[in-house]
């Protein structure tokens, strides 16, 4: 592995799930520090990107190395043993434990008592929440406040790499605004993000690259701020009538 | 009135031994949507197990459990891991059905096999003690087996809330994908969770046996007792199945004392009937469900 090698690259993935294919030949790469937001209609195979990365679901065939290391055959504890946090689109929190317990779970793989609660308290200093509601039920906390926690608990295992997978949806717009300060607090401190977002104005706001993804390929990449002015993008994703 | 307080006694104290049995159904089947027929066949396993080291050690039933205790755990554990475990998850629920049904076939077998089907009961000499506490009549050893069960939900109730074990437990009953996500292995706690549900036989069936005649026929009125606290009780919470365990243990020994003792077990099947028609998730399945 060398510095120039990317913290995480796809090549020519295809997966999917029974005969059928949803990624049909996916390239995609993430720097370190960056946020790589994708984008795309929905069944463009978004987020089999994410699943094929944390191990959820395997490739049929490319390669899907990080730090420069094929993964592919890893199991997705391996690959959570490397760093790779997968916060997946559905409500991830358990709701009947505690906002507390729900960030030791976070922590599950780790044995070191002293490095958890020092995780803990770098994580509440990042979302108050953490410790503001920590006896409250998962459960009982807003749709925006079980996201941040959600994105909170993914920092326990000080990942090098997060997975998020569109984490405004189905939130009203108070939770959204709450989800992206929260990547952007994550940003701020250096984090390595592969987020997926249907939200794609949002979403290329924050980040720092995009990939537009369809049907089963990246059909374009860039920057963040360079995907928002494109006019194509802002025909098909943004709701922006081409000139 | 002295026969009412008497019965709501007898029923409290029974009460206490269904939701030690209640218990492990309910741990089951909130980790795996599981519904173990075979539970009721384990306790009658744990019943001859308890009389068995009983005859060969003269150890009493109550300090047996210790022994009795790991054994079923393994056999539980087993259970899931070689006959569960492999079935597809698409059809696992429907199918665990009849794969528990025929585990209670083939201990019913075994037992039968080795122990004949005479009634059998354990009597280590103090199963007919009572005390006469202001006029009401206290048996011994339904009194210790109560005690027995409210130690052994604590115990059950500490490793669920205060142990990295049981968080895993808990946190795969309320959202699978996510506990494996965070590196639960998954596998690994579902054969722990049924080992542990049916651990709770080894507990039950020593004080079954000790209350009860039995024989290897005795799980069927056993599973159709349970099935009705459980499903009282809300299924999928052990809070639930507690409460619901001690109104059917007192309601069936009032219908009892105030009737006919034929009629008592005729309030199961009632209970469930209603329950099924009126209210199908039970007194708390929705408000507790997934929490254990």
């Amino acid at each position: 592995m060398t510095s120039n090698t990317p913290l995480l690259s796809l090549t020519e993935v295809t997966a999917g799930y029974g005969a059928g294919l949803v990624l049909k030949g996916v390239n995609l790469t993430v720097e370190r520090g960056q946020i790589v937001c994708v984008i795309g209609p929905n069944g463009s195979g978004k987020s089999t990107v994410l699943k094929t990365v944390s191990g959820l679901l395997g490739v049929k065939s490319g390669s899907v190395r990080f730090n420069g290391e094929e993964i592919s055959e890893l199991t997705s504890r391996r690959r959570l043993d490397l760093g790779i946090v997968h916060v997946p689109q559905d409500r991830s929190l358990f709701p009947g434990m505690s906002v507390h317990e729900n960030m030791m779970m976070g922590a599950f793989i780790l044995t070191d008592h002293k490095l958890i609660a020092e995780r803990m308290e770098r994580a509440a200093e990042l979302f108050p929440i953490v410790k503001v509601r920590a006896n409250a039920l998962a459960g009982s906390l807003s749709g925006g406040e079980q996201k941040q926690v959600e994105v909170a608990r993914s920092l326990m295992l000080d990942p090098a790499l997060i997975l998020l997978d569109e984490p405004s949806i189905g939130l009203d717009p108070k939770s959204r605004k709450l989800v992206f300060e929260s990547v952007k607090a994550l940003a701020e401190d250096g984090r390595t993000i592969l987020l997926v977002e249907q939200n794609a104005r949002s979403g290329l706001a924050v980040s720092s690259m995009g990939a537009v993804l369809e049907a089963g390929k990246v059909a374009l990449t860039g920057r963040g701020s360079d995907l928002l002015d494109d006019p194509e993008v802002a025909r098909l994703y943004l709701g922006v009538k081409a000139k | 009135m002295h026969l009412v307080v008497q019965a709501l006694i007898l029923g409290t104290l029974t009460g206490g031994v269904y939701a030690l049995m209640a218990s492990g159904q309910t741990l089951i089947f909130g980790i795996m949507k599981v519904i173990n027929l075979a539970q009721g066949a384990y306790v009658v396993l744990g019943a001859y197990l308890t009389m068995s080291l009983f005859q060969w050690t003269h150890i009493d039933p109550f300090l047996l459990i210790l022994l009795t205790t790991p054994i079923l755990f393994f056999v539980g554990a087993a259970t899931q891991w070689f006959l569960l475990r492999p079935l597809r998850p698409a059809d696992a629920t429907e199918l665990s059905l009849l794969v528990t049904f025929a585990v209670a076939l083939g201990l019913e077998g075994l037992m039968s096999v080795m122990y004949k089907t005479t009634l059998r009961s354990i009597q280590p000499g103090y199963e007919n003690h009572s005390w006469t506490i202001a006029g009401y009549q206290v048996n011994e050893v339904r009194f210790y087996a109560f005690l027995l069960s409210i130690a052994m939900l604590v115990i059950l109730y500490l490793i669920l809330q205060k142990t990295k074990f049981g968080r895993a437990i808990r946190a795969t009953v309320q959202n699978p994908m996510s506990a494996q996500l965070l590196g639960v292995n998954s596998n690994l706690v579902s054969a722990f969770g049924f080992g542990l549900g049916v651990a709770t036989s080894a507990a039950a069936g020593a004080v079954f046996g000790l209350i009860t005649p039995f024989n290897p026929g005795s799980h069927y009125d056993l599973i159709s007792r349970l099935l009705t606290v459980v499903i009282l009780g809300g299924l999928g919470s052990i809070g639930g199945s507690v409460i619901a365990a001690m109104v059917m243990g007192v309601g069936a020994a009032l219908v009892s004392a105030l009737s006919a003792p034929v009629w008592s077990d005729f309030t199961f099947f009632a209970v469930l009937i209603i329950v099924l028609l009126v209210r199908p998730r039970g007194m708390f399945g929705a408000k507790v469900r997934g929490a254990l």
